[in-house]
């Protein structure tokens, strides 16, 4: 029994050029998934490193940001069997910017309206198959407000307004489709390069996540082995939020 | 080796269940052994073990019996004295036993209801000390409790256990705390409503299951297998850096209270 295998699912990536992006993206290609891959630009050489695997991965430019778009760009990549809603800005204005109100929208526009449009998208025909997966990626930043005093208030609010999704959306999607989160710590990707180290100290296992460690609980999701997993928002922080 | 085995295997490891004769920790006991672990089953009752151990080797999977009551303070060192004495270590350690006492708050006797909480919360503390020394030798432990959805959102007629479950998820935050820097992570399933010999009452009940349907949206009762991936998640190298987490498995039954 191999109860995370993946073999014979084709799966939507969004957000795939990033550190937990390409970390799923090579998870979910080596545990037999068919990918479809969308990012603003792509990463260099990703693609060919997935396709010696002998499958045929695709890489489609998606403008997240525009209803009309996302709907485009779902037509046009036929069914899927998963959809990992992985992309995500982390900006990092203070409140007192001048500029915060348009990094606001923006966080509000990729984090929360985005995977919005493309879960209403996708579900009709997930459960007219009677088939489908939807992984959100959350943050702890949606229980701490954030891990550190300069943790930016317009990500916080985004990432607590994708966890409400997850319980809302998982009701509705079921019983066809089954839709869960995975809300990372502080993880070693460019998207925390002005994190702090000093301030892991605190928490019990004292460092940032590696992007595998995201990856791997999303690719559970995503399996065989979640099949009455409905609703759930993994947390994988090293026990620096324990809720 | 493909990354399904690198991943998520528990090849060479020594997990002991307990509980595991039946219901959900049958279910993640298997799950383990399928993943490649070497199980040790455990009951109160070493007849029911015996049955269990068969279908094991039947399918070509690693594991052995060891009888105690966990409520047993003696018995729990020696049960476990003996896992570590035969197979040199216990990696992963599932704290599943526990009893149910269904009935009103008010009609509890003292007894009834330190016999509910013995079991899962003494249990898990007794067992998990038993198990602590030879996890932190090797700096490598997991620790799986089983804690359940009634903690949140508990049906009437089941005080002790919620409380119980309670005690059991708040223990884990707090080990989680002391066992981290000994490379031992300790995490909670919160299964919601399986179908098994302990919920009978329940899911043979067509009116309850109706209702329950009603909040369901997998629209089905669990089964004990369907834990067991999550399981084994938790336990594999693919959970390294999950601590103090909850893992609900519920078919959506707390995300539409």
């Amino acid at each position: 029994m191999r109860p995370y295998d993946l073999t014979g699912m084709r799966v939507l990536l969004t957000g795939a050029s990033g550190g937990i992006g390409q970390a799923t993206a090579r998870l979910c290609a080596a545990l037999g998934a068919e990918l479809i891959l969308t990012d603003r630009v792509m990463a260099p050489e990703l693609l060919d490193e997935l396709r010696a695997s002998g499958r045929d991965h695709r890489f489609i430019a998606c403008d997240v940001g525009s209803r009309r778009e996302i709907e485009r760009f779902c037509d046009a990549i036929g069914s899927v069997d998963a959809a990992v809603l992985n992309a995500g800005v982390f900006p990092t204005r203070s409140w007192d910017d001048e500029a915060w109100d348009e990094e606001f929208d923006l966080a509000m526009n990729v984090n929360v309206r985005a995977p919005a449009h493309f879960a209403r998208t996708l579900l009709p025909a997930m459960k007219s198959r009677g088939r489908g997966r939807i992984v959100l990626l959350g943050s702890i930043a949606a229980s701490t407000g954030g891990t550190y005093a300069h943790s930016p208030l317009h990500y916080a609010c985004s990432k607590g307004a994708l966890h409400t999704m997850v319980r809302w959306l998982a009701r509705r999607a079921a019983p066809e489709v089954l839709v869960n989160g995975v809300a990372p710590g502080s993880t070693d990707t460019a998207m925390v390069a002005t994190a702090d180290p000093s301030a892991l100290k605190s928490i019990p296992v004292p460092r940032f996540a590696r992007p595998e460690e995201i990856a791997w609980p999303i690719a559970f999701l995503c399996s065989p082995g979640a099949s009455f997993v409905c609703g759930s928002i993994l947390d994988v922080n090293g026990g620096a939020y324990m809720r | 080796m493909d990354e399904h085995e690198r991943t998520f295997t528990l090849k060479g490891r020594v997990a002991l269940v307990t509980g595991s004769a039946r219901g959900i920790g049958w279910g993640i006991a298997r799950g383990m052994a399928q993943a490649g672990a070497h199980v040790v089953l455990n009951d109160l009752d070493p007849a029911a073990l015996a049955p269990r151990l068969e279908e094991l080797s039947a399918g070509g999977l690693e594991g052995s019996a060891c009888a105690f009551d966990v409520t047993d303070e003696a018995a729990v060192a020696a049960g476990v004295g003996r896992i570590v004495a035969e197979r040199g270590r216990i990696d992963i350690l599932v704290n599943n036993a526990g009893i149910q006492k269904r009935k009103r708050f008010v009609d509890f006797s003292y007894a009834e209801w330190r016999a509910v909480i013995d079991t899962h919360l003494h249990g898990a503390f007794l067992v998990t000390r038993a198990a602590l020394p030879t996890m932190s030798a090797n700096r490598f432990g997991r620790i799986i409790m089983i804690g359940s959805v009634a903690v949140q959102s508990p049906k009437a007629e089941i005080p002790a256990y919620a409380a119980a479950k309670g005690g059991v998820t708040a223990l884990v935050r707090a080990l989680a705390i002391e066992v981290a820097p000994l490379g031992i992570t300790c995490n909670a399933i919160a299964p919601g409503y399986i179908a098994t010999e302990f919920t009978r009452v329940l899911h043979t009940d067509e009116s309850f299951t109706a209702k329950l349907m009603e909040r369901v949206p997998a629209g089905r009762w669990g089964r004990p297998d369907d834990l067991a991936a999550a399981a084994v998640y938790l336990a594999c190298a693919g959970g390294e850096f999950v601590n103090g987490s909850v893992l609900t498995v519920d078919g959506g039954f707390l995300a539409s209270g």
